[in-house]
């Protein structure tokens, strides 16, 4: 075996590498972008992100990359979102409606079936799901479809995933904390797991409030 | 009078024989003008008539049988022989007796009455096909009529052509008779009487037919008679009468006849266009309680789909599974197709994905595919280098298997309404299609379903245990007072530490909700 087959396996640890690689895309935060190992979310992989409250997913976190990756390919597809995802707001965002495909279902097998073929199709820039709790075959099987076809998988589940374990390349826990969102790298593939590294939303930073009769504020 | 014609043809079938029909038989003309080869292109017409003697019988699927059979038809109190199988005429049996004559001659002959409209089905079928030949496709009673002047040139040459089709339909049908003639009158009259010619010159067309019997002209019985009084046995004896004692005697539109016949005359002809309408069935002897089961006779009947879009130059836009059980009840299973096409194995897979989620108890005793809405096939070139492969399909494929495992309705687009109310303001739609452009004042990422309720305490809202701070902005939406759900709301953002969400309070109740999270 040669060096440079060794080198382009996926699970051999480089070291922090100087250059981001072709397989991921920038989150659009320095924090992540500079901690991550590829630069940012890996792509031809799947990443978990635990979440306090699912109804709260962080999709902000998501739109910088979602966007740059969305011409790419045909479609990007949300599998069975807890709430609404917004059209005037993915659209304020910079997110080509059009390209956009939602999938309801409350059956979990039709979720992680839907899954798993959007992400082998070769056809989805990425594949956003909500699929409950997962073991660890589903995440398995969800991670090699991800491989194949090459898109971004995101999987957003609850904290009760904390502890499971999962084959995807990349597993995340965000936590609410009243200095904002802080993320911890649970899993990490090919880079050192790190914790809580402050992720500031593009709109709370801090701006004039004023108080109301009833409301609130400073 | 289908009776006589189809006796008649039964009669020359026996003296056809003799030429044997597998080479197309040259009339006799004069030596001088026949010419060596025949021309590889025909200006003008040249029609090609199929004639199917067996007819009844095919349509009723009976042809296949050892043991003699007729079909009869009704005339009044009369029920006659129509049609019947080899084996019956060995009995003697022939057409035009009446079916009681027919079973003292043999009393175990099978009669079966005859199907009008399952003989003009197999027509259309027949007709259909054909159109792989030449577009000018016409059903003349019993016989096809095909105008093959504008395709000889693609075909090679008459010849071939002629072989392509007697081939095809020997296969198709029972001992049918194909004649090429310059008129339709002639090609029709050559075939029903089962005299296999092929003639492209209108001048050969009195020497070709001049020996076939004058009855297979003139059907009604009272000019027959009168033939027999004048001692006219040939279409030959006929076409020598004078012209106006002719049509003294027998009426001039029996002049006219032999004016088409002989191409004097114009003849125009109404070709189908045969509906693509696709429907067929598999019938099961043994019924069938698993649906896995199904899946050969699947791929049998979506193969015939594929033939028939690949005739018609056509692509399916959807189609139907029924599956009907012993009580005649069918469950109907749609497949969706998202662009059009016409590959039988992508549509087999599609077909099994919309078969996963059908369960059933019943057992099944045919099954139906059915497929009404077709597109026209689109006539685009392909890259001469079209060395980089093409990555478009893979994104419509995709929504098909999604669709047709999940039905239509779960898998859908987003778009834009043009409303000012929030919930209003989107809504699902078709796959890939836009709505209108957005909004001007910022949108949160998320919005709920139902408005979530904010505590106020202290003066303070809450969102679980963190407080809200509101902004400055606010946004008044007071609009859809002409329908139902009016809304009065002053719309603001709120912000915790880690969230930045969208608040509303109710003008007229004056609560505070949680709409939307940024």
């Amino acid at each position: 075996m040669s060096l440079e087959s060794c080198l382009k396996r996926r699970d051999i640890w480089r070291g922090k590498k100087a250059t981001r690689s072709r397989d991921a895309v920038a989150t659009g935060f320095s924090v992540l972008d500079r901690h991550l190992p590829d630069g940012g979310w890996p792509q031809h992989a799947l990443t978990e992100i635990l979440v306090e409250n699912i109804t709260y997913s962080p999709l902000w976190l998501l739109m910088p990359a979602l966007g740059e990756i969305m011409p790419s390919r045909p479609w990007q597809i949300w599998i069975a979102p807890p709430a609404i995802p917004y059209p005037p707001g993915l659209s304020q965002n910079g997110l080509d409606l059009s390209k956009i495909l939602m999938i309801t279902t409350t059956d979990r097998s039709d979720i992680l079936w839907s899954a798993e073929q959007a992400l082998r199709s070769r056809a989805c820039s990425a594949v956003l799901c909500w699929p409950g709790k997962l073991h660890q075959s589903a995440t398995r099987r969800l991670q090699l479809a991800a491989e194949y076809g090459g898109g971004l998988g995101i999987c957003f589940q609850d904290e009760s995933a904390l502890n499971t374990h999962s084959m995807a390349a990349l597993k995340l826990h965000c936590r609410n904390t009243d200095d904002g969102l802080r993320i911890d790298l649970i899993k990490c593939r090919g880079g050192p797991v790190l914790q809580n590294l402050a992720v500031q939303h593009p709109s709370c930073r801090p701006t004039a409030t004023f108080k109301t009769k009833e409301g609130s504020c400073q | 009078m289908p009776i006589i014609r189809a006796h008649q043809n039964l009669k020359s079938r026996s003296t056809l024989m003799t030429f044997g029909r597998s080479k197309p038989y040259l009339a006799k003309v004069p030596p001088a003008t026949l010419p060596d080869a025949l021309p590889s292109t025909v200006r003008g017409h040249l029609w090609l008539a199929i004639s199917f003697p067996f007819l009844p019988l095919e349509a009723l699927g009976q042809t296949g049988q050892q043991q003699p059979m007729a079909v009869y038809a009704r005339q009044g109190q009369m029920r006659k022989i129509v049609t019947l199988n080899h084996s019956a005429q060995r009995n003697g049996i022939q057409v035009g007796m009446t079916l009681a004559a027919a079973q003292t001659l043999n009393p175990a002959l099978h009669a079966i009455p005859r199907d009008i409209s399952a003989e003009s089905d197999r027509l259309q079928h027949l007709a259909a096909l054909t159109n792989s030949w030449t577009p000018a496709v016409s059903i003349i009673e019993d016989s096809l009529l095909l105008d093959i002047a504008g395709s000889t040139r693609l075909f090679g040459g008459v010849t071939q052509l002629l072989e392509q089709i007697r081939s095809w339909i020997t296969s198709e049908a029972l001992s049918p008779c194909v004649s090429v003639m310059p008129t339709p009158a002639s090609a029709i009259l050559c075939a029903r009487t089962g005299k296999s010619l092929c003639i492209t010159a209108k001048e050969h067309i009195h020497s070709a037919i001049r020996e076939l019997p004058a009855q297979a002209l003139v059907t009604d019985a009272k000019r027959q008679r009168a033939l027999n009084r004048f001692g006219i046995n040939t279409l030959g004896d006929l076409l020598r009468l004078p012209r106006d004692g002719l049509a003294r005697r027998l009426g001039p539109d029996l002049v006219q006849q032999l004016d088409k016949l002989l191409g004097r005359q114009p003849d125009p002809q109404n070709t189908i266009t045969p509906l693509p309408t696709f429907r067929q069935r598999i019938v099961f002897d043994i019924g069938i309680a698993n649906t896995e089961q199904l899946a050969p006779f699947m791929e049998v009947l979506l193969g015939k789909l594929q033939a028939h879009l690949t005739q018609n130059h056509i692509l399916a836009e959807q189609l139907e599974w029924h599956l009907v059980n012993e009580s005649d009840l069918s469950h109907r299973i749609p497949v969706y197709l998202t662009h059009p096409h016409r590959d039988a194995i992508g549509l087999m897979k599609l077909s099994q994905l919309a078969f996963e989620k059908f369960k059933t108890k019943d057992v099944i005793t045919h099954l139906v595919l059915k497929a009404n809405r077709f597109a026209p096939l689109p006539s685009s070139s392909e890259d001469i280098f079209s060395i980089l492969p093409k990555a478009a399909d893979h994104g419509t494929s995709l929504i098909e298997r999604l669709q047709n495992r999940l039905g239509r309705r779960a898998v859908q687009g987003l778009c834009i309404q043009p409303d000012h109310r929030p919930e209003k303001a989107w809504s699902h739609c078709k796959v890939g299609e836009t709505g209108a452009l957005s909004h001007g004042a910022p949108r949160p990422l998320w919005l709920l379903e139902t408005p979530r309720s904010v505590r106020v305490l202290q003066g303070r809202l809450a969102l679980g245990d963190q407080s809200l701070l509101l902004q400055r902005q606010r946004e008044r939406i007071c609009s859809g007072w002409w329908d139902s759900q009016p809304i009065r709301r002053d719309y603001y953002y709120a912000k915790t530490a880690a969230l930045k969400t969208w608040v509303f309070r109710d003008l007229d109740s004056g609560n505070w909700c949680l709409h939307g999270i940024f």
